[in-house]
């Protein structure tokens, strides 16, 4: 059984549409467990009851952005080795940075290509 | 970490010293533009002060101020290294760049860390310029495929669904891994807290005996590891020695999803690898430059896999047939002190208050065997117990300390060139934490002397009919209520001769007085006294046994000494379990009530007429069976108006072992009392150690009995009042309990 | 659990940093100003673990290490070098002076504890 059937992965991005655009690009690589939250809070919530492998969030985000949800994440014992995904339309070393002292495991440039986005994901997880 | 406020304040202290130096050095720099001889110190200075705010500024994420920094530091870094050289215009930049760091630093104190500043930007340009780098570039502009450096983290897959994969570990240190500080177990330690661990050993490298080089490692490592956690995880046990030694990581396929309990405890092939085999090498190549080697979540198993039970930790050896899709469970968990010690002090006021409500009832009237009497009753006993409880939160073994000291005497043995083993008893022994903290020094210092002065060097021993090895036993009990710990040599005990050849010749004693052993022995606490002729390189450096007493009374320690010629000396530390309670005894003098600690008293005496005899103005002495024991009036002490009627006498023993007869008016209670600093509160009081609240809301002081004494009997009384003593008991008492020294 | 750590840094701050961050984790810590101050306090403070600041005055980090590492009774104690994260050669430079392993500037504690932990074992854990 392949990666992609098995790993579960969270979308988190308060745009519908670039959420849509995320989930989209999961299913072409072939990815079925997807689920998905608005924000940051509604992440942490669904987290809590049901653990993915990965999550993929943008930065971008009112209230909690992505940058705070992953320390959220990487706080809590339970939720701190799920994998993490920033996506960033600005390309800021600091946010990068930062990023990357809270352990995120990868980031997305937008705009970006299916394949740009399998490349990211193998890169955390391995061969899809 | 973003810090304290308090070390906020003290960044932001430190950084307008470290501004002041800036600018001292960069006046420097300029006369040095300007044709004066350069000072070598001066650059390494100068880039220090900057690095230093920069160091501090990254600590509280101060993004803007270390990006300043950066830049300012990167064009002294060069002038510091001769790659530039100062020139009146670069001088006059550093000026200007250090204003600017001034006015960030500033900024950033009243909360501002601006990071698009255009003055800031462009004085980064011309530091950049002048450092012949180009200008850092704007991120917004910048290409789209840069990536910072970023490397991405493979995911060490642990999530409920994945299950563990076996890895095969090939580690050969060099002998750097050695001799930069590692230690191999500590390794394979954090690899077994990732899952099973197999340790095997490989001595196929060693050569003849006669090719061996002592010093070069010719063991190698086979270990078999089951987890859960991915490569990442296990190659980053490895980071720190990439380079020191030859790894090689093997992750196996999945193991079979069932395998029947020890199926694998031989930790042989289970004929499932070289089919799936992902090597990754950590050897030279960073690991993150090549993809994470993937652990794939596997489908949830039904049954998750039953895993070797050779490395298998001993709670789930018991347990096989637990479910284990419920993680074993834990039994500790991690508490912020923080949280205990407020606990306890809320357990604190819990018992001040049930002491409240025990006397309105009291006063109220209410029986005691009435129901609410009864009610309260239990209330009571419920308080106690919660007490105790959330004390033995705070409490810890003792061993990490008695562990840390095995390690002093071999190392205070290594540099006398003695030859010692410490024997170590009671490990188990529970003491609060902050008394085992502030153990440490003391012990240590006692431990070292042990060795340095106590045990002879191993030709003596023999000579004495011993074994050349020197013991030092060093042993924790609990008892009566505290924790008794005592470290003994088997050494030559304490010369006497010399003991007290030193005081006189430091002055502390009177050439003709005549001191019993322990007394002698007890001079060796005294302020200043030390017996070593010369400092030596280990228990010398100033610090003498007065030292050590002080610290241990500082905890509510108590320390005597004990020798035996020829046999060796033992020291006991007695210690408080606790630092929050005190069992005490409640006096009234002068209309106060004060608090004595019960372990300080032996005895207390009401004395007829006749007991008490005046020795001079304000001296008096009162006989105890045998012995004469000066009195102290603790109302003129703590300078109360008026006397104590002295009707009662508490009998107390300091720590020396000298005996004093407290003069106070009456005795109130016994009881339990929580301590609360005073001196957090007000100021330190002579002969007051602490306060409490007492059942009726009123506070009471709590005598520190030891220090009550030492104000009340000067030195030359105290000799005065021995001199009088040994007058008054005559030939008849060779054992005055009285000590000219004090 | 009550190991001591010696922690030489020559910024107030960065100390008074580890001082909080690892008391508050159960260590015991001893504190100096410098590399020369370090080899001084060496024998009085045994540490279990030292980390220490490279860039610093009178004796610097690697001066430091070179001479416990030439102390007999401390040439195997781990050392731990704080390190910027610019300065990526800083590692080889640390491990090639005999340095134990190394934090990245800035810390977080739990950094910290995991440096200190991956050099001293797992006993350490506050």
């Amino acid at each position: 059984m392949a990666l992609r059937d098995s790993i579960r992965i969270m979308v988190v991005d308060d745009m519908s549409t670039s959420r849509g655009l995320l989930m989209q690009a999961l299913d072409e690589l072939g990815i079925r467990q997807v689920d998905y939250a608005a924000d940051g809070r509604e992440a942490l919530t669904k987290l809590a009851a049901n653990p993915v492998h990965l999550v993929i969030s943008d930065y971008n985000m009112p209230q909690m952005d992505g940058l705070h949800l992953l320390k959220a994440l990487r706080e809590n014992r339970a939720t701190s080795r799920i994998g993490f995904i920033l996506v960033t339309g600005r390309a800021d070393r600091e946010i990068v940075e930062t990023g990357q002292r809270l352990g995120m495991n990868n980031f997305l440039r937008k705009p970006f290509s299916t394949q740009q986005m399998r490349a990211c994901i193998q890169a955390v997880v391995g061969a899809l | 970490m973003s810090g304290a406020p308090d070390i906020r304040t003290t960044f932001f202290q430190e950084c307008d010293e470290l501004l002041e130096a800036l600018n001292d050095g960069l006046t420097s720099v300029q006369d040095q533009a300007s044709g004066a001889d350069a000072d070598p110190e001066v650059m390494p200075a100068i880039f220090r002060a900057v690095h230093s705010i920069k160091g501090g500024a990254g600590a509280f994420g101060l993004n803007a101020l270390v990006r300043f920094a950066h830049a300012f530091e990167t064009v002294l870094d060069h002038l510091r290294s001769d790659r530039l050289s100062p020139t009146p215009e670069l001088a006059t930049l550093l000026f200007r760049a250090g204003d600017k760091l001034t006015d960030l630093v500033t900024a950033a104190r009243d909360g501002q860390d601006d990071p698009d500043d255009p003055a800031a930007k462009a004085l980064m340009g011309e530091l950049a310029a002048a450092s012949g780098a180009p200008p850092e570039s704007d991120e917004d502009e910048a290409g789209g495929d840069e990536d910072f450096g970023f490397v991405p983290m493979g995911l060490p897959v642990n999530l409920p669904g994945s299950s563990p994969t076996r890895y095969r570990i090939a580690f050969s240190p060099s002998r750097r891994l050695y001799a930069n500080g590692h230690d191999p177990l500590v390794l394979f330690e954090a690899l077994g807290a990732l899952g099973p661990l197999e340790v095997a050993v490989e001595t196929g490298r060693l050569p003849d005996l006669g090719t061996l080089e002592p010093d070069e490692n010719y063991i190698d490592w086979r270990l078999t590891l089951e987890t859960e956690q991915g490569l990442d995880a296990i190659e980053e046990v490895f980071e720190f020695v990439e380079g020191l030694a030859e790894i090689e990581i093997c992750a196996e396929d999945d193991l079979p999803e069932e395998e029947p309990d020890g199926g694998t405890d031989d930790g042989t092939d289970d004929g499932q690898d070289g089919g799936g085999e992902d090597t990754a090498k950590v050897d030279d190549a960073p690991p993150a430059a090549q993809p994470a080697t993937p652990v794939p979540p596997a489908a949830a198993p039904a049954q998750p896999a039953a895993a070797s039970p050779a490395a298998r930790p001993p709670a789930s050896a018991a347990a096989p047939a637990a479910p284990a899709s419920a993680p074993p469970a834990s039994a500790t968990i991690r508490v912020d002190l923080e949280r205990v010690d407020g606990l306890i002090n809320a357990v604190g006021e819990l018992v001040i208050h049930q002491a409240m409500i025990a006397q309105k009832l009291t006063e109220a009237g209410v029986a005691w065997n009435s129901d609410i009497g009864a009610g309260f009753d239990v209330f009571r006993n419920l308080t106690s117990e919660i007490q105790e409880r959330v004390m033995a939160i705070r409490a810890q073994p003792i061993k990490p300390l008695f562990q840390r000291m095995a390690r002093i005497v071999r190392e205070a043995a290594a540099i006398s060139g003695k030859t010692a083993q410490l024997r170590t008893e009671g490990e188990g022994t529970e003491v609060d934490k902050t008394v085992i903290e502030r153990l440490a020094e003391p012990l240590t210092h006692i431990l070292r002397n042990a060795v340095d002065h106590g045990l002879e060097n191993a030709e003596t021993r023999v000579a004495a009919g011993k074994k050349p090895t020197g013991l030092i036993s060093l042993s924790a009990t609990y008892r009566s209520g505290r924790v008794v710990i005592e470290v003994a040599d088997d050494g030559a005990g304490i010369n006497r001769e010399r003991v007290r050849s030193i005081a006189v010749e430091r002055g502390l004693i009177d050439p003709a007085a005549e001191l019993s052993e322990g007394e002698i022995d007890k001079l060796l606490f005294m302020p200043g006294f030390s017996t070593a002729s010369e400092v030596s390189d280990l228990s010398g450096r100033g610090v003498g046994m007065d030292v050590v007493k002080r610290a241990i009374q500082q905890i509510g320690g108590r320390i005597s000494i004990h020798s035996a010629a020829g046999k060796g000396t033992t020291l006991s530390i007695s210690l408080p379990l606790t630092l929050a309670v005190l069992d005490g005894i409640l006096i009234e003098l002068c209309g106060e009530t004060m608090v004595i600690p019960i372990t300080a008293v032996i005895e207390t005496l009401r004395p007829q007429p006749g007991d008490i005899h005046a020795i001079g103005p304000e001296q008096s002495v009162v006989k105890v069976r045998d012995t004469v024991v000066p009195v102290v009036d603790l109302g003129q002490v703590f300078g109360l108006s008026g006397k104590s009627s002295g009707e009662i006498l508490l009998l107390v023993e300091t720590e020396n072992r000298d005996r004093y007869a407290l003069a106070v008016d009456a005795i109130r209670d016994q009881s339990q009392v929580v301590i609360k600093g005073l001196e957090g509160n007000y100021r330190h009081v002579a002969g007051i150690s602490a306060a409490t609240i007492l059942g009726d809301g009123r506070i009471a002081l709590i005598i520190d009995p030891e220090e009550a004494v030492s104000q009340a009997v000067p030195p030359p009384l105290a000799a005065a009042a021995a001199a009088a003593a040994a007058a008054a008991t005559a030939s008849s008492q060779p054992q005055a309990a009285l000590s000219s020294v004090r | 659990m009550s190991l001591t750590v010696l922690a030489i840094d020559d910024s107030r701050t960065i100390r008074e940093m580890l001082n909080a961050a690892l008391s508050e984790a159960g260590f015991l810590v001893h504190l100096a100003v410098d590399g020369q101050d370090g080899l001084d306090k060496l024998g009085e403070t045994a540490p279990d673990v030292v980390i220490t600041d490279i860039n610093m005055p009178k004796l610097d980090g690697f001066g430091f290490i070179k001479g416990a590492r030439a102390r007999q009774d401390y040439c195997a104690v781990p050392i731990l070098v704080l390190t910027t994260e610019s300065a990526a050669d800083l590692k080889a430079r640390a491990r090639d002076a005999g340095a134990t392993g190394w934090i990245v500037k800035p810390f977080d504690e739990m950094r910290l504890i995991s440096a200190i932990q991956r050099v001293a074992g797992l006993r350490a854990a506050g």
